[in-house]
Formats: structure tokens, sequence, C-alpha cells
């Protein structure tokens, strides 16, 4: 590593466990996390205070991230996660840094008490639910079986009475209509964020083919929905990428890979979702118990991660959507053969996709007369 | 053609014979974005995220921007719960 970062970033994984099953879920894919404590120590709480506090006094942050995630985060239960927020807050004040709380949660367990939590300590919220209940019901149900679509409805409406404005997050059936996931989410839900994630799979799969949905999702974005000032996180990380601004989302364009997760025990890990690849792509002997935030990439997982994500494959070298893509999401470049050696197990796609909405985003170009020469005169 | 706020004269672009990936080579080298104009709003909307004196992507600052500007937003990382 020539530079290596600062993290400015920490994904706490406040419960290992959840408390609905979802097909799909990286989490779960590795069957080691059921060896972890199912929530977040008390210990590892005290020790996390103590490092983040020590890392932004020996780095000067002036602000920090974390977001608490799970399994489902909210099993970590109010009081605690009341205590927790606060204890970060007042030592973010403390050291004059500028923090950002925020969730990720499948919504089942708020209520007015959590969305009052929520307000008082400025924590932002993102419900996980896949659209209309046809479609979410298809993959994120209860252990029973049952559905989970009107508890999301609720803790919606919860949220929203509380003062909370949450984003959404689905993740992409590539079988089910975009237009009927758009419709329900804008026009019933009345969302204004939300996202559409692509399924998680390593080369060593064969995912269903994305290309065809992204392609309409970016349509309906592009003709409809931007004009209304609908937020879609990947189809706009899709024109940020293609324009030259970058993608701020960690699954499309080029850059470090530079997530710090604190698990349950303490251990300092790199990105969640290379599990999908196995446990040993996340397996580190680094305790916020005993070492800084910094320490964590002296881990040989973390730093080939971070490697990883910044020396791309040959064929995405030679790309014509090199840095646009920067070979999508990591995890998905994984196969045992190769380690992350690889294009995206979505390339084909992911080419596929950035054509199509190159090829509606560059008729609304224009250029200063004045490069105009330089400009088509690079080779 | 179109003009610029300062007057300027805005031409449209063959993108299409100049790749993205030439495109990126540009702001790196040459800090074009400030001239590239989209009639689309919400394209617009994020030529308009860069500031004048960037030139290519700067990571840090990148992450940096990220996180200030999204304070308010309910909106986070992608992945679900």
């Amino acid at each position: 590593m020539d530079r290596p970062p600062i993290f400015h970033y920490t994904l706490v994984k406040l419960a290992a466990r959840c408390n609905i099953t979802c097909s799909y879920c990286y989490w779960f894919r590795d069957p080691e996390v059921y060896e972890r404590p199912p929530l977040l120590t008390q210990d590892v709480e005290d020790a996390f205070l103590r490092r983040v506090a020590e890392h932004w006094a020996t780095h000067r942050s002036d602000s920090f991230y974390v977001l608490f995630h799970g399994g489902e985060p909210l099993l970590f239960g109010k009081s605690r996660f009341l205590q927790f927020a606060t204890r970060l807050r007042e030592a973010a004040d403390r050291h004059r840094v500028r923090l950002r709380l925020s969730t990720t949660t499948n919504g089942l367990l708020v209520d007015e008490d959590w969305a009052r939590i929520f307000l008082q300590q400025r924590v932002s919220v993102t419900l996980s639910l896949d659209g209309p209940p046809a479609f979410n019901d298809r993959r994120r149900l209860t252990f029973a079986g049952a559905s989970t679509y009107a508890g999301v409805e609720k803790a919606l409406q919860t949220l929203r009475d509380g003062g909370i404005e949450p984003g959404v997050l689905a993740v992409c059936d590539p079988s089910t209509s975009p237009d009927e996931l758009v419709d329900h989410f804008v026009t019933r839900l009345r969302l204004r964020w939300f996202d559409v994630l692509v399924p998680d799979a390593t080369r060593d799969e064969k995912p269903a083919s994305i290309a065809r949905y992204y392609k309409r999702l970016f349509d309906i974005w592009f003709d409809d929905l931007a004009r209304q000032r609908v937020h879609v996180r990947y189809v706009e990380n899709v024109t940020r990428a293609l324009v030259g601004i970058g993608s701020t989302s960690e699954s499309l364009g080029y850059g470090p890979i530079r997530t710090l997760t604190l698990n349950t025990d303490g251990a300092l890990e790199p990105l969640d979702v290379l599990r999908i690849a196995g446990t040993d792509r996340v397996r580190s002997e680094i305790n916020v118990r005993t070492h800084s935030l910094q320490d964590a990439q002296s881990n040989p997982a973390w730093r080939r991660a971070y490697e990883a994500s910044l020396q791309l494959a040959v064929e995405c070298r030679e790309c014509r959507y090199r840095s646009a893509c920067g070979g999508g999401f990591l995890p998905s470049r994984w196969s045992a053969e190769r380690g992350f050696d690889n294009p995206s197990a979505y390339c084909a796609d992911l080419q596929e996709i950035l054509d199509h909405a190159w090829s509606r985003i560059h008729p609304t170009l224009a250029v200063n007369s004045g490069l105009l020469h330089d400009a088509t005169a690079v080779p | 053609m179109t003009k610029k706020d300062d007057g300027h004269d805005m031409m449209p672009v063959d993108f299409s014979d100049l790749s993205p990936e030439k495109l990126h080579e540009l702001f790196k080298t040459r800090g074009l974005q400030f001239d590239v104009r989209s009639r689309h709003p919400a394209v617009q909307t994020i030529l308009q995220e860069v500031q004048p004196g960037d030139v290519g992507v700067d990571y840090d600052k990148q992450f940096d921007k990220d996180v200030k500007g999204d304070f308010d937003k309910g909106f986070d990382r992608d992945k679900p719960a």
C-alpha cells in the first residue's frame, strides 16, 4: 500500500443474528457467523469507544461515520442502543468530531420508542424491503415462513410519524418488473430515496442476468423519476461513474475498498460481504480490545481486499469502462481458482448496462467550444 | 449551439466517439469537467457536484464529501439487513 488510508468509517455489527430469514442474505451464507456472540458484547462496546476516541485524537479526525448493522441491529435492544449512541455522541463532542450515525434494519422491531431514540440520537435509518408484497415475500420471510411486508410498511409509517424519513433498500430480483417495483415505492409508499441492489454472487456462481432489469430501471429514472427528484442510488451512481464524477457506492466504480467491520466479538475485519467468498476472506486476528483501528490494515485479509480493489484483472484494465465500472463489487470478482483476479461475475451485464446508460447520457452533453478541439483530439 | 451562463459558447458534442474512459482521462489531465454540461437536469446536477479545482477523483475527498454531504439523508451503504 503506497498511502494507507485513515479510517473514516466503521461498520459495527450490533447483532450477528437476525429475526427473519432472507434467502439471499450474504451474512448467513457463512456459518462461521454463528460462532460469534449473538450481540456486540459490553466489553467490545467499551473497547471500541476507547479506540475510536484514540483514533480521532491521533489522526485529528473532523468527521466519522458509524453504521449500525447486523444480522438485525435492533436485536441489540433499545437501552443498549441508546447507551452506545449516547456515548459515541459524547465522545465525538469532546473530540469535536462530526459524527454520522445510521442503521440498516429490516424494520420489524421498529416502534415509537425506537423512532424516538433515532430522532434523539440523529440516527438515519434505512429499511430493507424488496418491493410490493408479491416481490418481497418471495425472499424475505420470518422463520415460520410468514410475510414480512406488513411489518416493514408499519415501520415506515411509525418512523414517519416520529419525524424520520427513511431510505429503502431492495435487492434486485431480475425475474420481476422494475416498473411494478418503482410504482409501488413511489406511488404507494411515496419514497424519495431508494436503491435496488445487485444480488451478491462470486465468479464461481452463475447468477441470473441483471442487464435487462437495470436498463429498464435506468430508463424509468432518466425519463421520469429524476424529474420528480426521486433518487435511485444505483442508476445515479452509474451516471456519476460514466461522466467521471466517481460513484459513491462500493459496488461500482474504480476505487479502494476501505471498509472496516467491527464484529460482535471485537474482531476488526474487512468488508463483511466478502464472507460470500469464504471465511478466510475476512478472517482477522486483530481485535479492538488489543489493537487500534488502524491496526486492521495489518490484517492480511484486509490488505488483500484493499489491494485487489485497486489491482484490476487484465480484462478490466483493457475495458472501455475501466474507471466507471472498476471491476464492479469486489466480492463478485472472487473465484476459488484465481482469487480476486477476475472481472465481475456480472461483467457482461455491467457492460450492457453501462453501454445503455451511456447511449442515453451522451446525447445530452455539451462542451465548451474552446475545449472541443482538445476533447476530440484525444487518440 | 447553446450559451453558458457566462456567455461562452457550448457545443453539442458527439460523445459516442469519445468513450467514457477517454472522458475520464480528460477530466484527470485537463479538468475538463467544469465545461461539460448536460441538458438532462439530473445529469447536470451530478456534473455540478464537482467543484472548481478538482481534477480526477480524489478518493479521500470523495469519501469526505460522502460523509459530510449525506448527514441529513436517511440513506446508507448498499447492503440490506
